[in-house]
């Protein structure tokens, strides 16, 4: 039992030390030691470290694979050229069963003025650097700014890492235009947090401009490299306050930034025109969730959307075979999006649906003056996951899709099932 | 006698947060220690939690609204020993709020979850923690 002058002593004690922290802090004096991070009382190593294994069965019945289909669907392919420039790693699953990444995670507070993470993802073929990035933790008025190489804020899915995503596979939108790892760039971002009663938030961003789809440069030769930054990305979020346990986050957004391509007309293995321009997206994406007042997240319910509109406007800059064409130009306009649901069922189990559509808006301008509009494709995914604690979940997913590829239409069911966990530090979820 | 600690340390804190003409803004993490905040400050501050009394605080889904609270707080009070922190670090680290040691405008006090533990089963699933800590409160007696 404490006796009333272990109070009185105490409250001196919290008061001086919060006092001298005020004054030290008005005076700038680096007499005063820097008292501690009041974020890092609720870590227990610095750096927080965790990995997270992610394990998968997978079969699909297309005739040559999905990663060929969605190569070939009508209007978003060709984005890079064939063979050389395919993805490093990105390519599908295969059948059977796969290791998507050990993703190795660090992160902490620096000093009282920065904070940093670093991700590693490794996989059988080598290590990627997935995340680095510092943040400012002590800028006023509501702003943070970020530098590394890191995934952009906008929309919703894109700044989540895989074994966050409430279904195993990425949206087919995100998929087709920004590649397998989404808008991961290196660059900066300012971001502003309003002091309204409500949240809203709004950020711009400048990326160096390596995305392996869109925002890509593979020129060699033909096409001198533009510099860098090539990519501008702003986006604005609004949370209203709803009442008891719904939250809804809205969202605008917007990118811009230089695009090139080559490519192999004839199919011979050589490049032989070359294709330099913008390329811009802009959407919207919406989220709301419910959070239910009973354990382990039953009756919990989310709703998640986002819209997607891309445009490339590209000027033909040399070709090989038909040279009278050089300085047309050429225009692709295709937009796509997902809408998903789930649901708590019982404790630690959920149940989801997601219903997608991509190339509702499908259209290119070639070069020799032809117009082509493609069809859309869609696809539709059941998921059921059991998630025995934070640190663990098991997912089975079931897709089946009809794309509109340029031979027609295809057909194609994926089965997933989904074995992660995560080792270490207990990753809290942003909303 | 605990209750006098705990005014002790939240005058403190108001004190620290430089106390200005507008009333005190603390946003408790769970309904209980926010009532503790409110019996104990009185009208001289607005206290709010970010859970219900209905909602399992080691679960509970950050919201954005949340994080607006966040950045308006002057004092952040919390349980601490991890129950809240799959909410509570997005929550601080978006609302951009600088926290004590950088402006000396928000105070971030997590309640002396150590020895309230003691009253609680050595395994601390969300569920007993949940139960157990109102009732810690209730009988404070038992509290060191």
């Amino acid at each position: 039992m404490f006796s009333k002058r272990y109070v009185g002593a105490l409250s001196l004690l919290a008061a001086a030390v919060f006092i001298a922290t005020a004054s030290a802090q008005e005076a700038a004096s680096a007499a005063v030691p820097a008292p501690p991070d009041p974020f890092l009382n609720l870590k227990a190593f610095n750096p927080e470290i965790s990995a997270i294994v992610d394990a998968f069965y997978y079969h699909e019945n297309s005739d040559e694979g999905m990663a060929h289909v969605l190569g070939e669907i009508a209007g978003f392919g060709h984005a890079h050229g064939e063979g050389d420039h395919g993805h490093a790693h990105g390519h599908g699953p295969e059948k059977g069963f796969n290791l998507r990444h050990l993703e190795l995670q660090f992160s902490a507070a620096v000093d009282p003025y920065f904070k940093a993470t670093a991700i590693a993802a490794i996989d059988l073929e080598g290590a990627e650097m997935e995340v680095a990035e510092i943040e400012t933790t002590g800028l006023p008025f509501g702003l943070k700014l970020k530098g590394g190489k890191f995934y952009s804020d906008f929309g919703y899915i894109n700044a989540q890492h895989a074994h966050e995503w409430d279904f195993t596979d990425q949206p087919l939108i995100y998929r087709l235009t920004l590649g397998s790892h989404g808008l991961d760039d290196k660059g900066l971002q300012l971001s502003w947090l309003a002091p309204t009663p409500f949240f809203l938030m709004a950020g711009a961003e400048v990326f160096q401009g390596d995305n392996e789809q869109t925002f890509a440069y593979h020129g060699e030769g033909e096409l001198p490299e533009d510099d860098g930054p090539r990519v501008g990305v702003g986006w604005l979020k609004v949370g209203p306050n709803l009442p008891g346990n719904h939250g809804l986050q809205l969202g605008l957004f917007a990118a811009t930034g230089t695009h090139q391509e080559e490519h192999d007309g004839d199919g011979d293995g050589e490049h032989d025109h070359w294709l330099d321009g913008d390329s811009s997206f802009w959407g919207a994406d919406l989220v709301y969730k419910y959070n239910a007042p009973h354990a382990y997240g039953q009756g919990d319910v989310t709703v998640q959307a986002e819209y997607f509109s891309r445009k490339k406007d590209l000027d033909l800059v040399a070709h090989d075979l038909a040279p009278d064409l050089v300085g047309n130009r050429r225009v692709d306009e295709q937009d796509g999006y997902y809408v998903q649901a789930t649901y708590g069922f019982s404790p630690r189990w959920r149940a989801g649906l997601r219903w997608e559509q991509v190339g509702l808006t499908n259209q290119s301008e070639l070069p020799s003056g032809a117009r082509k509009d493609f069809g859309s494709s869609e696809r539709i995914s059941a998921m059921i996951d059991f998630t025995p604690s934070h640190f663990s979940r098991i997912r089975l997913q079931v897709n089946h899709g009809s794309y509109a590829t340029e031979d027609g239409t295809e057909d194609a069911t994926e089965v997933y099932v989904q074995w992660m966990v995560s080792l270490g530090a207990h990753g809290a979820h942003k909303f | 006698m605990n209750k006098r600690i705990v005014a002790a340390l939240v005058l403190a804190l108001a004190l620290a947060a430089g106390a200005g003409a507008a009333p005190l803004n603390i946003v408790a993490t769970t309904s209980d220690i926010a009532d503790l905040a409110r019996r104990i400050v009185g009208e001289e501050a607005v206290v709010t939690s970010i859970c219900s009394g209905r909602e399992d605080p080691h679960y509970l889904t950050a919201k954005p609204s949340y994080i607006s609270r966040a950045r308006r707080a002057d004092v952040w009070m919390a349980i601490g020993l991890e129950l809240e922190s799959a909410w509570e670090l997005p929550i601080l680290n978006g609302s951009r709020n600088r926290g004590p040691s950088r402006s000396g405008r928000t105070a971030i006090w997590t309640c002396p979850g150590m020895s309230w533990c003691r009253t609680c089963p050595t395994v601390p699933s969300a569920a007993r923690w949940a139960t157990c800590i109102p009732a810690a409160i209730r009988t404070t007696g038992s509290i060191p």
